[in-house]
């Protein structure tokens, strides 16, 4: 099927989360992108980085998730990149949500539902 | 007429006037002589009927009828008996009016008689009729009636006259002394029984010639007619009777005693006190000679006595009402002022020389008396006992203060108002301690009722002013200011409130809160003088404002909670106000203490709020920090279980699995730091911290923490420039220390915007210092100091990664240490964090030293 597998973009302030996510990720057979907050992440998605999925952490310096997703709603050549949250808090998910967020995860992560909602957007390298 | 016959007949009239005569020597009254003087003449002159008409006012009426037995002339008599003469009517009315004999010749024939017809009857025909007269006054008529038509001759005509001359004076003789005898019974009976001691001493001996019943009975009951006073009154004589008596006689003097006392003695044997008051008067002779004395006396005993027992009693109410503490007055039923006690010349300073008529509104504060007149005029309409309160002049301190003024009427037996009497009782401090305890139970309440301690603060001034001051100001002071500065400010004149706040004058002196809020030391100044106005103003256009608005009088009270002033509070007096006294000094106290109380408790009620508000954030910073590594360290360890559960006889990829284990690895040494950084927390705040020292070399443990932290800085591609200045070792803990380096270079990754970070230590002979610099996003001016705070951070906490434990925990662990930190920053260009240690010295190792 696909030669390469889609693009995830992975956003998270935490050195050791964009790490790992990005190690299971590309094993899985996605192509992946990182960004340490919101501000890095559109830059990215200005660049050309065109994911079919966005997990999104919401506590970050510089542009936290809420922003992010406030830019996001705003510029509708962004809006066909879906965003998921992650997020500890389930409050904060909820209101997160209301501004157009396609699903959410919480932390701390599971792998099997990470995978489960990454198979569910993207597609990953075929010809295993 | 022969001779003889002239001498009978004058013989004849002899006899009747001899008769006459001698009936008249012998008796006394008109009622024994009129029927024999009649008989002596009739029968010596020879007429048949005689008659005396006697005047009585204004008629002549018969008094005796004399009739010869031969004459049978009942029928006339009787006629005569009856008849009664106006003046001029008939012949003796005209004897009467003419006061001249009168006679007729036939009286039967004469149209003059009036008693004609009887006449006739009788057979009567002349009469002649005499006046009786003495000193020009009627007293009557005689009339002689005869058979006979007799005609008066000279002789009868002499006889008759000396003889009515001769009745006339017997009559005015015994009416004479009828009246003499009638005045000497009057004065008799005067002299018995007035209600008074009548005497009359005479000569030189003084011996009693006349003494009435009660002159007896004053003396005793002894009989002194006829008894010198030396024999009767020997008592009186002692007491000094007898000078006085010989003073009126040799002087002719009167004398006027009054409420003379006497002791006399009693039959009983006992001695009677009396007062008496009376005249002693000199009676003369001819010659101008005092002859006698007349005693005229009567006791006042009973007046003395009730008049000395009223005295008495005046004069000791009068020492009562001195005696009491309170004010005592009374007045005339006509509202006139009669007596003060000497309290109230004591209390208003007024002098009793000084008019008491208009005194109590003298007294009396000029605004009360008109409410008190109101309220005092129906009960003086009714005469109605009076209650009220009214503020009345203290003339020692010239202060108005509260008295109970009370009026009762005093009323005589009959009901009618003798006169008002009345006290005033200074009720000043009760009234002023009932007053405070209301007015701290209210400002208690007002303080009780808002945590916030500006409104707080507010209301208070609004109970203040004008209850305890005119003018009052709160005053602050913050931590690093050096002069307070006015909080609230309130003024009971709202025009000079505008004037306050216009041109920043303030009810207090120069030396005023400043001072009471460094020495915590409350001020009162009774009296303010105009030097020191001018003392606490800028310039005379202040000054101008301060004396327009004025106050006279100021208390400054430190606002002091726990041993520490805060602020102060400023009361202010006008010149109408009674000036501030130390009881008012303790009421400001007590207020400022409970005012600070209150305040303390709000801002402690604030800060405990803030600091549940900082700790639910810490909470939830916490959770999400010790949550964060826990997805690496899930996924991970996931991932090696997938692995291995699907690839079973695969190959293992050793360098990923490495790769996987380093992380995990690393995340049980973040959660490890985290809950280091806790248990610090814990072990800071109770005092548990406990330093290992060695010797450190600073240097080394910055290149150590920079290694640690190359993988990190990497991923944000900042660099570190390191440098190195001196010896860099020192005395100190050796986890301790690594841990603050890896605060600041942490932090300074983190907020450095990816720049480059520069790490310098230098070392001088006593400390080494260390230099942690970057160029991020810097910390506001304001922030500096908080985020040395437990649980602050300079940013918003939700950005950035870590507790915001970090430089709390480095400030402590520094200053365990003995050392400081200290920031310097601009925003946008970077921080520059500076940690300084004294080198320190090796631990004194106590046991070795004993063994």
């Amino acid at each position: 099927m696909n030669a390469k597998g889609d693009w995830i973009l992975v956003v998270d302030d935490d050195y050791d989360i964009r790490l790992t996510l990005q190690s299971v990720l590309e094993d899985e057979g996605y192509q992946v992108a990182l960004a340490e907050d919101g501000a890095v992440a559109l830059r990215k998605l200005r660049e050309g980085v065109e994911p079919k999925l966005i997990l999104l952490d919401l506590m970050m310096p510089i542009l936290d998730g809420f922003s992010f997703c406030e830019q996001w709603k705003a510029d509708p050549s962004l809006q066909r990149f879906p965003v998921v949250l992650v997020s500890a808090d389930s409050s904060t998910i909820q209101k997160a949500k209301n501004c157009g967020a396609s699903g959410w995860l919480r932390k701390p992560l599971q792998l099997e539902q990470l995978l489960d909602v990454c198979r569910t957007f993207a597609r990953p390298k075929s010809g295993d | 007429m022969s001779a003889s016959v002239q001498s009978g007949q004058s013989r004849q009239h002899l006899l009747a006037a001899y008769g006459v005569t001698s009936i008249l020597n012998e008796s006394k009254t008109l009622e024994q002589i009129a029927p024999r003087v009649l008989g002596v003449i009739a029968e010596s002159l020879d007429w048949d009927v005689g008659i005396f008409w006697k005047r009585d006012d204004e008629i002549l009426k018969s008094e005796a009828v004399w009739a010869s037995p031969q004459a049978n002339a009942s029928a006339f008599v009787e006629a005569s008996r009856l008849m009664t003469f106006h003046i001029g009517q008939g012949i003796p009315g005209q004897v009467w009016q003419t006061r001249q004999m009168q006679s007729s010749a036939d009286i039967q024939e004469d149209q003059r008689y009036l008693r004609g017809r009887s006449a006739t009857s009788t057979g009567l025909r002349g009469a002649v009729l005499f006046p009786i007269f003495c000193a020009d006054e009627l007293h009557g008529v005689l009339e002689l009636v005869s058979r006979q038509h007799r005609k008066p001759d000279a002789d009868l005509l002499h006889t008759m006259t000396s003889i009515g001359f001769q009745i006339g004076q017997f009559l005015e003789r015994s009416r004479t002394e009828a009246e003499l005898r009638r005045e000497r019974d009057n004065l008799r009976q005067l002299f018995e029984y007035t209600p008074a001691a009548f005497a009359v001493i005479r000569g030189d001996d003084f011996r009693y010639e006349l003494s009435n019943p009660m002159n007896r009975n004053l003396s005793g009951g002894r009989a002194l007619v006829g008894k010198t006073i030396h024999d009767a009154l020997p008592e009186l004589e002692a007491q000094g009777l007898s000078t006085l008596f010989r003073q009126v006689f040799a002087t002719g003097t009167p004398f006027v005693g009054r409420e003379v006392p006497a002791s006399i003695l009693q039959p009983d044997g006992s001695t009677r006190e009396m007062y008496l008051n009376g005249v002693y008067h000199p009676l003369f002779d001819t010659d101008g000679k005092v002859t006698s004395i007349v005693s005229f006396a009567y006791e006042v005993t009973e007046q003395v006595q009730a008049r000395v027992r009223a005295e008495q009693a005046e004069r000791s109410t009068a020492l009562i009402a001195d005696a009491v503490p309170q004010i005592i007055w009374t007045m005339t039923p006509t509202g006139q002022i009669d007596f003060f006690n000497r309290r109230w010349y004591e209390y208003t300073g007024f002098t009793p020389n000084s008019s008491d008529a208009d005194a109590w509104s003298r007294a009396c504060h000029p605004d009360d008396l008109p409410s008190l007149v109101e309220k005092w005029r129906p009960c003086a309409e009714t005469v109605q006992p009076f209650e009220g309160e009214v503020r009345m002049l203290r003339g020692s301190d010239r202060t108005y203060r509260w008295h109970l003024a009370r009026s009762i009427p005093l009323k005589n037996a009959q009901g009618n108002l003798l006169k008002w009497i009345g006290s005033s009782t200074d009720i000043h401090d009760h009234k002023e301690a009932e007053a405070r305890t209301k007015f701290i139970s209210e400002a208690t309440t007002l303080l009780a009722g808002s945590l916030d301690y500006q409104e707080t603060l507010r209301h208070l001034t609004s109970l203040v002013v004008p209850q305890l001051a005119d003018w009052c100001a709160v005053y602050w002071q913050e931590v690093n200011e050096t002069q307070p500065k006015v909080l609230i400010i309130s003024h009971a004149d709202p025009t000079k409130l505008k004037l306050v706040e216009q041109a920043h004058v303030y009810p207090t002196l120069s030396r005023g809160p400043s001072t009471v809020i460094r020495t915590g030391v409350p001020e009162l100044v009774s009296e303010v003088s105009e030097t020191d106005l001018i003392g606490s103003v800028k310039d005379a256009h202040q000054f101008c404002r301060l004396r327009e608005i004025g106050f006279s009088s100021v208390i400054t009270v430190p606002l002091t909670v726990r041993g520490k002033t805060f602020g102060a509070m400023s009361f202010a007096g006008s010149a109408s106000r009674n000036r501030y006294t130390e009881v008012d000094l303790m009421l400001a106290r007590e207020l400022a203490e409970r005012a600070a109380i209150a305040v303390d408790n709000a801002r402690l009620y604030q800060g405990a709020q803030q600091a549940v508000k900082v700790r639910d954030e810490f909470l939830s910073i916490a959770s999400h920090e010790l949550r964060t590594p826990l997805t690496p360290l899930q996924v991970n360890v996931q991932s090696i279980q997938r692995a291995l559960r699907h690839g079973k006889g695969e190959p293992i990829n050793i360098d990923k699995f490495n790769d996987m284990l380093n992380t995990i690895g690393r995340q049980v040494g973040r959660l490890e730091r985290l809950v280091d950084s806790l248990l610090d927390v814990s072990r800071i705040t109770g005092d548990r911290l406990v330093l290992d020292c060695e010797q450190v070399d600073l240097v080394a443990t910055c290149a150590e923490v920079i290694e640690r932290f190359t993988a990190q800085a990497a991923q944000s591609g900042t660099t570190f420039v390191t440098q190195s200045t001196g010896e860099g070792t020192g005395w100190w803990d050796r986890l301790r220390v690594d841990q603050v380096v890896v605060n600041l270079v942490s932090n300074a990754l983190k907020f450095g915007a990816g720049k480059p970070v520069e790490v310098s230590v230098i070392g001088d002979a006593t400390q080494v210092t260390l230099v942690v610099k970057d160029h991020g996003i810097g910390i506001a001016q304001e922030d500096q100091e908080r985020i040395f705070g437990r649980f602050e951070r300079a940013v918003p906490s939700k950005h950035y990664g870590g507790l915001g434990l970090g430089l709390w925990l480095s400030r402590q662990l520094v200053e365990a240490m003995h050392g400081s930190i200290a920031v310097q920053s601009v925003p946008a260009a970077g921080s520059t964090f500076t940690v300084t240690l004294p080198r320190g010295a090796p631990p004194n190792n106590e046991g070795n030293s004993r063994s």
